[in-house]
């Protein structure tokens, strides 16, 4: 657990109450904009995934406000130790989670045009990968809310779950794809697609590895479990 | 590190504590010297030798009427009770030494070992017991300052006898008595009960004592408001001019002044101008109050000045006036440092004589001042008066009230330090 | 937020100490149930302007004043106005704590006995208490209050000459460079007690501690050399200000 309320200074302490609070709106803004992600692929809803790229404008606003907010505290509050490393673990976070938006948002375009096409068998595969994508997400926003490193110690060991799936529905798209020219097409955004919820995955991760560093100041130099 | 640049150095330091050393022994020894002179001159000053006399309270001498009526038994031929009384004596030594009888030289000489008041002690004693009249009684009269000074060692007896002032016969007539446990020696009373005297072995200080306490008591009265107002005013309240200073420089000299010069002023003003009576406490009270005044001023500014200027400020933020800064909050800071100065003033005036003696507390003055006009003098110029008396035992008295006036001094000074001590603000 | 009411206006004032002057030209507002910091290099002024404030620059004879301060509708230095009525609505904190020599209790009742602000002792003790609780020390001394002033620690005598200052029920409360004297965990104390006296308190604190200026005070005045260089909420003023030379001081690119 990382403490962060006890300051002598009930001001500081506020401060770092709303800066923790805007992450974690920004976090499940991202939850339901994933949840919203699945369910667009699977009922094949074009509004839903209009309204995806919408909400990612919200996360852009939300991250130049938590920047803003770090950059006061620091100014004011001239942070050292576990505070320091929170206010610059949270900058971190907040690009992250930024770039899950972005990411979202360009999935869901794809599924735009994906509704166009059937491609079923093949959708099973990538919901698999989706899901087990939103789950390690859920897990690394839990590990932040609750400032808990050892569970964002899991995350980061579960990143390599994903990259298997990945790694997985990739090669047996290319395949299917080389058989079948009529899947060129989807399958091309299927693929990039995949390589997207790949890159959740790592932010996800990124999210969780970041909580670390808060907690122990540990900078993570080995690299992370990874397939090829 | 040039080492014998540092030796040279230590070597300084050690000579130096060395030659502080020495200073201080010095001090010390000469301090010893002197006390030490003047308490073996003194100490025997405070206890005196009386003979116990055998009276023969004869009622036709003293009270033939019979009324045993006071003012009439003042009235008796004490004298004639008293010689006869010491005739006795010289009789009872006749006879042990198989004299015949006493030439009129040796009875005056013999006389001179008994006080020449002798006589008022028996009729003191006889007012007091007046039913005693008709007896033989035992009363204790002080011996004369001839046999106490023999007693207590102070006369060389190697001396041929023309050439000291007591003879063989009369320290055989001392021994004899001393035999017969006649002489006792006790703690003198009289030494502070009494006024002067011209019998040094009846001189007291009381008179004295009298004469300085209310001299002192004028001197508090008229120098201290005045003296503490005005530091306060100087100190507080007056602007910070030329003309300020000017009186500040002023007053520093006051002090420096000699004491004499005080003296010529007291007498020109107190007692020509205002016809004081000469040699009172009051008019010599009010010199010393004159003289003092500049020390209470300055220790009493100074005392203030120590109070730091945040104490002012933390009162006048909370809205107090000046007025009420000062009062509430400088003065209780700074009246350890005022008493302590007051104290050491008054120290001083006790021990003043060249202003008094100006003033004419030379005179000699035998009854105990009651009130601040009546004529006194004062302990030191009691001393100065004793000192200059030829008689043996006045050396021994002038030894012993420098002894009480020493101690006074001393105790004033030791009250002054314990008040610094207790109640000095470490700021 | 930050629009309160205007509680202090200085109009074109300057500060003479003899013929030197020391403070040109300021205008300001500072606004009411706010704090504001004066920060700036050492001689800059700030001390002497706070000193206007209440009038403590009378103190010292050769310091003269031109231009105009005002206090809601008071003119402060007007010549008729009572100084000691003055100094009961504009309390000071000093830069070392300075409790009177006598007891605690003593030292926060002194203000409210001689304004007369109290009827009889159970009223005086109660402003005694009232003014040692918004000072957050009642419950470390309640059992003390008859103790010298002098006795406790360092930040608790400043905190005792901030519930003296809060007894005699001022609107305004200076405080001159308040923690220089104390350490760490005290000043944090006291950070904390301004924090909230502000709610019932219109507060200027001058400090030295730029870092403390921020954490503590809503708008910030820069001065230097005597003139007011820049005056504008504290954060603006440590993430983006406006004049150089503050930039220049706050970065510590000069002293």
């Amino acid at each position: 657990m990382i403490e962060i309320h006890d300051h002598i200074s009930s001001s500081f302490n506020n401060e770092l109450s709303v800066l923790d609070d805007s992450l974690i709106e920004m976090g499940s803004n991202l939850e339901k904009m994933f949840e919203e992600t699945l369910l667009a692929i699977n009922e094949k809803d074009e509004a839903l995934a209009k309204k995806v790229i919408s909400s990612d404008k919200n996360i852009d606003e939300l991250e130049i406000s938590v920047i803003s907010q770090i950059q006061t505290l620091i100014a004011k509050r001239q942070p050292v130790g576990v505070d320091l490393r929170v206010l610059v673990g949270c900058t971190r976070i907040a690009g992250y989670m930024e770039r899950i938006g972005d990411l979202l948002s360009s999935i869901c375009k794809r599924v735009v045009i994906l509704i166009e096409h059937s491609v079923e068998k093949e959708k099973e595969e990538l919901i698999k990968l989706s899901t087990a994508v939103n789950n390690l997400f859920k897990l690394s926003l839990n590990a932040f809310a609750k400032k808990d490193f050892e569970l964002a110690e899991k995350v980061r060991n579960e990143d390599i779950d994903i990259d298997k799936l990945y790694k997985g529905f990739f090669n047996s798209l290319l395949e299917k794809m080389s058989k079948d020219s009529k899947l060129a097409v989807p399958g091309t955004h299927m693929l990039f697609i995949s390589k997207n919820l790949e890159r959740i995955g790592d932010h996800a991760t990124n999210v969780a590895e970041t909580i670390t560093y808060m907690a122990s100041g540990e900078i993570k130099v080995e690299p992370r479990p990874k397939i090829n | 590190m040039n080492k014998d640049l540092l030796k040279k150095r230590y070597k300084k330091e050690k000579r130096f504590i060395l030659i502080g050393r020495i200073a201080v022994s010095l001090t010390i020894i000469f301090l010893v010297i002197l006390l030490g002179s003047i308490l073996l001159r003194g100490i025997s000053g405070f206890y005196t030798t009386n003979i116990s006399l055998k009276t023969n309270l004869l009622e036709e001498i003293i009270d033939p009427a019979q009324n045993k009526n006071a003012d009439e038994i003042f009235k008796a031929s004490w004298r004639k009770v008293s010689r006869t009384a010491i005739y006795n004596i010289l009789d009872d030594y006749n006879d042990s030494k198989n004299i015949e009888k006493s030439t009129r030289k040796e009875k005056r000489d013999f006389i001179r070992l008994f006080s020449r008041s002798s006589e008022f002690y028996v009729r003191d004693y006889t007012l007091k017991n007046i039913n005693n009249i008709g007896e033989v009684v035992t009363i204790n009269v002080p011996a004369s300052s001839l046999v106490d000074q023999y007693l207590k060692g102070k006369i060389d007896i190697n001396l041929d006898e023309s050439n000291r002032p007591i003879s063989d016969a009369q320290i055989s007539w001392i021994n004899f008595m001393v035999e017969k446990k006649m002489i006792e020696k006790k703690f003198n009373v009289s030494f502070f009960s009494n006024g002067d005297s011209r019998n040094s072995e009846e001189a007291g200080i009381l008179g004295a004592m009298v004469g300085s306490f209310l001299a002192l008591m004028v001197t508090i009265i008229a120098a201290f408001p005045l003296g503490v107002m005005s530091a306060i005013y100087l100190e507080e309240f007056a602007p910070k001019n030329k003309f300020t200073n000017l009186i500040e420089v002023n007053i520093n000299n006051l002090a420096a002044v000699p004491s004499i010069v005080f003296g010529l002023l007291g007498l020109a003003i107190f007692l020509n101008f205002f016809g004081l009576p000469r040699s009172s406490p009051l008019a010599g009270g009010l010199v010393l109050a004159l003289m003092t005044l500049p020390t209470i001023i300055i220790s009493s500014r100074v005392a203030i000045k120590s109070v730091p200027p945040s104490i002012r400020e933390a009162a006048m933020g909370v809205g107090a006036s000046k007025m009420q800064s000062v009062f509430h909050h400088v003065m209780p800071l700074a009246i350890p440092g005022i008493l302590t100065g007051t104290i050491i003033g008054m120290a001083r005036a006790l021990g003043e004589t060249a202003p008094l003696l100006m003033m004419g507390m030379v005179a000699f003055i035998v009854d105990v001042p009651q009130s601040i006009t009546d004529p006194s003098t004062v302990l030191p110029a009691q001393i100065f008066l004793w000192s200059d008396q030829p008689e043996r035992g006045f050396e021994e008295k002038t030894a012993s009230a420098t002894i009480i006036l020493l101690g006074f001094l001393l105790t004033m000074n030791a009250l002054a330090v314990f008040l610094r001590y207790k109640y000095e603000r470490k700021w | 937020m930050l629009n309160n009411e205007p509680k202090i206006i200085v109009s074109d004032l300057n500060v003479f100490y003899g013929n030197k002057q020391a403070i040109f030209d300021i205008n300001m507002s500072i606004n009411s149930k706010e704090v504001t910091a004066f920060i700036g290099p050492s001689g800059c002024g700030k001390s002497t302007l706070l000193r206007c404030f209440n009038r403590m620059n009378d103190l010292i004879d050769i310091c003269k004043i031109t231009g105009n301060i005002k206090l809601d509708d008071l003119e402060v230095y007007n010549k008729k106005i009572d100084i000691v009525r003055l100094r009961t609505r504009v309390g000071m904190v000093f830069q070392k704590p300075n409790p009177f020599p006598k007891s605690i209790y003593d030292n926060v009742a002194y203000g409210p006995k001689i304004h007369g602000m109290c009827k009889d002792i159970p009223e005086l003790d109660a402003i005694v208490e009232k003014s040692l609780r918004s000072a957050g020390l009642w419950d470390e001394i309640k059992d003390r209050l008859h103790e010298p002033g002098t006795s406790i620690s360092g930040g608790q005598q400043q905190r005792l000459c901030i519930a003296r200052a809060i007894a005699t029920n001022p609107e305004v409360i200076l405080m001159d460079e308040p923690c220089s004297a104390l350490d760490p965990i005290a000043t944090a104390k006291i950070e904390e007690l301004i924090d909230e006296l502000k709610s019932k308190y219109t507060i200027v604190v001058v400090t030295h501690n730029m870092h403390q200026a921020a954490r503590i005070s809503q708008r910030t005045a820069f001065f230097h050399l005597g003139k007011l260089i820049e005056f504008d909420e504290t954060d603006k003023i440590f993430t983006s200000p406006s004049e150089q030379k503050t930039n220049d001081y706050i970065t510590g690119r000069y002293g």
